[in-house]
């Protein structure tokens, strides 16, 4: 190995893509255990049980442990989600791996062309970028990161991040 | 062999406790650490170490660093690589090289004998000769002989490649004096800053030559200097790492030859650079003589480098040649290694600076050398007196030549900056930067320490936007001579010494090579370039070019501004093609994606390929023995008699929802979604502004305003792409928002007359009757157990349901379904049945009959084409098509008369079968379980106007004749998808 950094895939994780008028948004989705959605594009706010990330104008993924999806979905109802806002289940669309160490940056570093510097990617940073040439989700976390791509990619995430750690 | 033989007993950069043995041309030498194999060959007394690329001379080193033009060399074993300037090469254990453009040694080389027939094969001699009969009967052998070397044919055993990115405030290349003096302004500021230099330890300059910093050895400044950068956190310092190329929006790569990460063998990094400042420094021009590339003859500079940096001594009794002042320094460094200085030849016709402390120099003032004598090595050179025209021969050994200093304005040129000529300084030096970059020190053309140090510390505060009262206090320095020079581009021919005189050594152009194109109207320098390949390949004219130009301005009387200069190009030094992909190779050079069941395909044999935007996809399933069309009749024929089930997930899938999203879908496809109701699809064709057909796919209203859209596999990345731009430039006031869900939802779909009885068996809470789910609607509930959105929409030509479930869920139905449909001898199916099916019902296939020239009316699609609908995507460059040619290339079925022969896709219809402008070409081809036969789709000119018309095929070697029909064999009315 290359570099001092564990790389493991992630179980999976309930998620909710939110599109539309924040307030609107906000209105739709009252619920006591929601933490508040960021103040700053591009990042995000956890509390113990969910995560908003905001990742685009007009445009946040909440995500939770997969044990609470029905709780995301009883608060989101996306069925039923008025028609000025999008509230879409996608779950299955990711997979998730985390890259944690010493030399986690390093793996970033050839991962992606984003600037993970903390001067420009906070510690609460989470952005769409290229991770591999293929659209991605980064996300700072303790002791490294964590990276989401569309489900159908992940075994060539692995086999990427496997490469770049040899 | 002694490692000591021409090595100085004290000095140098080297560790002598460190003795390195290493392979050169097969023969065993011993360095020590810190040598390049140039120095450990110089020590060793090799001299002649390559024969040039074209006539074959002996030639020797020249250079010291990246700028050597003469002796590259090719490493063989674990590194294997070519195209490496023996300059830049590192000694090291095990370290096994050999010369190029030699067989079987530089000492004896065979292809020698192209020097005797040099006369017959000047410039551009294979332009003009290899004519007859054709330039391909020649080509094969010249590319043998051509080359500085072989292609590496194994991979590296000390690790992989790799690239990376970063960013930065500051990119600084070159870690010579600006460069270091600048970092360290830059990273006491507080700047992200990368110093990155080409050499096997920062300095640059200051390590071949003897300069006092603050009263101390230059030498213990940059290790100072360098230890202070490495201590702080905002800086990155790269040795032995080159930038090589400078892009737009500051990108630049820097690729890295001995990074220390373990299995890393070398790294590229791709820098996104706030601010650049270019501090590569001088490259000293080599003058134009007769026989200038004997060995022996090397740069000024070079000499310098070698005694100084390395101990070693290039030979025994030296002369210096110059244009300028800087061979002074060279001169009192010779003398303090113990070489024998004879003499110092300046052209210059009044010599104002000879220091004070070498006036015991015999200086031949307004003297040239004319020629150099000896064959493999350097034994003597004969002098002439510019004015009076007396020559006079000199014994000597080692000749040093410097025709004065360029900047190295290459990554400048390559930001897109302009240069302009200073003819004061006989160079071109950077003009106005196009780009956030300045050049820094001897790059901008400054030359003595004290104002490379001050210019550098300004220019970064300057890019950092600082206040002057931030800049840091420079060391105290020696005071130093101003740099003078007299331009010299070349000695003046002497046709009856019948010798050449190299402009550019690497490439073997020489003087009269660039007087040969201007005569024979190449006059531009880009057009001599061309025709003499001067300043071509790794050189890129490192140290020829100026001379070329110079050469051009005095033949034609000019200046050298008005000649220009040629384009600088990356890389600036060779660069390995493994450095550029990093680990990107082998299992992931073919990026792929996987359904939730493709491990489930392979553990039943489908053979598994590439299908359109990465994905890998069952092909087919082959029962042990079968052959390919054995299993893809039998898949054929079980969908059409009885039952499968295909693997749909990577149908691209998309959920768009908005005020304005009926706007939108009306938009994007040309048929009418206004009246469509809740739980029904309809099929749409998307066009582009061309009016071509770019998709098509079904699209469901889920609610008001709210739909689920499904577009082909291959093109879903590029609606979703069209969609977006649309969105975000034409309409970004319409309130529709998108989200993908291509992987949310994973498919299997039942196809086949059982599909409904299969669908019962699963067991679910859907009305599955024609009348409560008919034909293009959509219902969601629970089938097998699982939560499911199920689409009655058919690829094939029969009942179809195709079952969304979630990705999580996929395996565990497909299971379930390949279990209850034992019964009905359920087998799972691959696109290649897939494709007969459709051929057979005349269906679309993008990239086959919907190729980008096609045009729904091409298609006999003219039924999706609102008439109502005031616009959409396409709608008007649609019509003037139409308007413009009526009788298109159009679809067509066509039936072989021989049954039985498969077609190439693609193969060509002419009139008669004649060998002359096609009228169309066969779309698909295939064997069709139906009507046992061969069967295909064609695009024909004019083609539904040609029912039952005989068209004419041509293939290879004979003609195939076929009747053209309606494009469609089975179903024509559609009853069996609908039933």
């Amino acid at each position: 190995m290359g570099y001092d950094v564990k790389i493991q895939r992630l179980a999976l994780n309930a998620m909710i893509d939110l599109q539309g008028d924040a307030e609107a948004i906000k209105n739709w989705i009252k619920d006591d255990d929601l933490p508040e959605f960021p103040n700053k594009p591009n990042t995000s706010i956890t509390n113990q049980q969910f995560k908003i990330y905001w990742v685009g104008i007009e445009h946040w993924l909440m995500r939770s442990e997969i044990e609470l999806e029905d709780h995301l979905l009883e608060m989101t109802n996306p069925s039923a989600a008025p028609i000025e806002i999008s509230v879409v289940q996608v779950s299955d669309a990711f997979k998730f791996f985390e890259v944690s160490g010493p030399d986690a940056a390093e793996i970033i570093s050839i991962a992606s062309p984003i600037d993970h510097h903390l001067t420009a990617f906070p510690e609460n940073g989470v952005s769409f970028t290229n991770i591999f040439g293929i659209k991605g989700l980064l996300i700072r976390v303790n002791n490294g990161f964590e990276i989401a791509v569309e489900s159908s990619y992940a075994d060539l995430m692995a086999d990427f991040l496997q490469k770049a750690n040899a | 062999m002694s490692k000591d033989l021409f090595r100085q007993t004290k000095g140098g950069l080297i560790d002598r406790n460190q003795t390195i043995t290493f392979q050169f041309n097969d023969t065993t030498y011993q360095g020590y650490s810190g040598d390049s194999l140039a120095s450990a060959l110089m020590a060793n007394g090799i001299y002649l170490t390559a024969r040039s690329f074209k006539y074959h001379r002996p030639r020797g080193i020249v250079g010291s660093g990246y700028e050597e033009p003469s002796s590259l060399v090719e490493l063989v074993g674990d590194e294997e690589s070519g195209n490496q300037p023996i300059t830049r090469v590192q000694i090291r254990p095990g370290l096994n090289a050999r010369s190029v453009n030699c067989w079987p040694s530089p000492n004896f080389d065979l292809m020698a004998i192209n020097q005797y027939i040099s006369k017959l094969i000047p410039a551009a001699f294979y332009y003009k000769t290899f004519k007859w009969p054709n330039w391909h009967f020649f080509e094969p052998s010249i590319r043998r002989a051509a080359g500085l070397a072989s292609a590496p044919n194994k991979t590296h055993h000390q690790g992989h490649y790799e690239t990376r990115n970063a960013h930065c405030d500051l990119l600084i290349v070159g870690a010579g004096p600006a460069g270091l003096i600048a970092a360290l302004q830059a990273a006491r500021s507080g700047a992200r800053v990368i110093l990155a230099d080409d050499g096997l330890e920062s300095g640059g300059s200051l390590l071949s030559q003897h300069l006092k910093i603050g009263g101390k050895e230059a030498i213990d400044w940059v290790r100072e200097t360098t230890a202070s950068l490495d201590a702080m956190d905002n800086v990155t310092r790269l040795t032995e790492a080159t930038v090589w190329a400078y892009r737009e929006h500051n990108l630049l790569v820097i690729t890295e030859r001995s990074p220390a990460t373990p299995n890393v063998f070398q790294r590229s990094w791709r820098v996104r650079a706030k601010q650049v400042l270019i501090a590569t420094g001088a490259i000293e021009r080599n003058l134009v003589f007769a026989n200038n590339d004997r060995p022996g003859v090397m740069m000024a500079s070079a000499i310098q480098s070698y005694v100084n940096r390395y101990a070693v001594k290039p030979g025994k009794r030296a002369v210096l040649f110059a244009n300028n002042s800087s061979i002074y320094a060279v001169a009192r460094d010779l003398k303090a290694s113990g070489v024998e200085l004879v003499a110092v030849i300046d052209s210059r016709s009044s010599v104002n600076d000879l220091p004070e402390d070498l006036q015991d120099i015999h200086v031949f003032r307004n003297f040239v050398v004319e020629q150099c004598h000896g064959t493999k090595h350097l034994s003597a050179i004969t002098i002439k007196n510019a004015a009076t025209g007396e020559t006079t021969k000199i014994v000597c050994d080692l000749l040093g030549v410097s025709g004065g200093w360029n900047p190295t304005v290459h990554l400048f040129s390559q930001s897109r900056g302009k240069v302009k000529y200073d003819a004061n300084l006989a160079t071109f030096i950077p003009g106005e930067a196009v780009q956030a970059c300045q050049c820094i020190g001897s790059a901008s053309a400054i030359f003595t320490l004290q104002q490379v140090m001050e210019d550098a510390v300004q220019k970064t505060l300057q890019a950092l936007d600082l206040d002057p009262g931030n800049a840091i206090l420079l060391p105290p320095l020696e005071p130093e001579a101003e740099y003078s020079i007299e331009a010299l581009w070349h000695v003046d021919l002497n046709e009856s010494l019948c010798s050449k005189s190299f402009i550019d050594i690497q490439n073997d152009v020489t003087l009269s090579d660039v007087h040969l194109a201007m005569r024979e109207g190449f006059d531009a320098v880009e057009h001599v370039k061309r025709y003499t390949t001067a300043g071509m390949g790794i050189d890129q004219g490192k140290t020829g070019n100026l001379n070329v130009i110079g050469a051009i301005a005095l033949k034609n009387g000019c200046e050298p501004d008005e000649v220009g200069t040629t384009t600088f190009r990356s890389p600036f030094v060779p660069i390995e093609f493994g450095a550029l992909t990093g680990i990107r190779e082998g299992s992931v050079y073919l990026p792929y994606r996987h359904t939730s069941i493709t491990q489930w395909n392979k553990d039943h044999g489908a053979k598994m390929y590439e299908s359109g935007a990465r994905w890998r996809r069952p092909g087919y399933y082959p029962r042990s023995d079968e052959l390919f069309q054995t299993t893809v009749n039998r898949e054929s024929r079980l969908v059409r008699e009885g039952l499968a089930v295909y693997d749909g997930a990577p149908l691209g899938k998309f959920e768009i929802k908005g005020p304005d999203a009926l706007k939108l879908i009306d938009m994007l496809y040309t048929n009418n979604f206004d009246n469509l109701k809740v739980g029904m699809g309809r099929y749409g064709l998307m066009l582009n502004e061309d009016g071509i057909i770019f998709d098509d796919g079904v699209t469901f209203k889920l609610a008001d305003n709210h739909y689920f859209m499904s577009t082909s596999t291959g093109n879903a990345d590029t609606v979703n792409q069209h969609m977006e731009f649309f969105l975000q430039t034409h309409r970004p006031d319409w309130r529709v928002k998108i989200t993908t869900i291509t992987t949310q939802w994973a498919n299997a779909t039942l196809c086949g007359p059982k599909a409904r009885e299969m669908m019962q068996a699963l067991g679910t809470d859907i009305d599955l009757s024609n009348e409560a789910f008919p034909f293009m609607a959509m219902r969601e509930g629970k089938v097998g157990g699982f939560q499911a959105r199920v689409c009655r929409v058919s690829f094939t030509g029969e009942l179809s349901f195709e079952i969304n479930v979630r990705s999580r869920d996929s395996l565990a139905l497909w299971e379930t379904i390949m279990e209850v449909g034992k019964p009905f001898n359920i087998s799972p199916v691959g696109s290649e049945s897939n494709h007969v099916l459709r051929v057979e019902k005349g269906f679309l296939s993008l990239g086959h009959e919907a190729d980008g020239t096609t045009t729904p009316q091409d298609l006999g699609l003219n039924w999706a084409m609102s008439k109502t609908k005031t616009d959409y995507i396409g709608k008007r460059a649609n019509e003037i098509r139409l308007a413009e040619n009526p009788s298109r290339w159009q679809l067509v079925g066509l039936l072989p008369d021989d049954p039985k022969e498969l077609v190439d896709e693609s193969a060509p219809i002419t009139p008669g079968g004649r060998r002359e402008s096609s009228e169309g070409f066969v779309t698909a081809c295939v064997w069709s379980v139906v009507h046992n036969r061969v069967i295909a789709l064609a695009l024909l000119e004019n083609g539904q106007h040609r029912m039952d018309e005989t068209i004419y095929i041509r293939r290879k070697d004979h003609v195939v004749t076929a009747k053209v029909t309606a494009p469609c064999f089975y179903d024509v009315k559609g009853q069996l998808l609908r039933s």
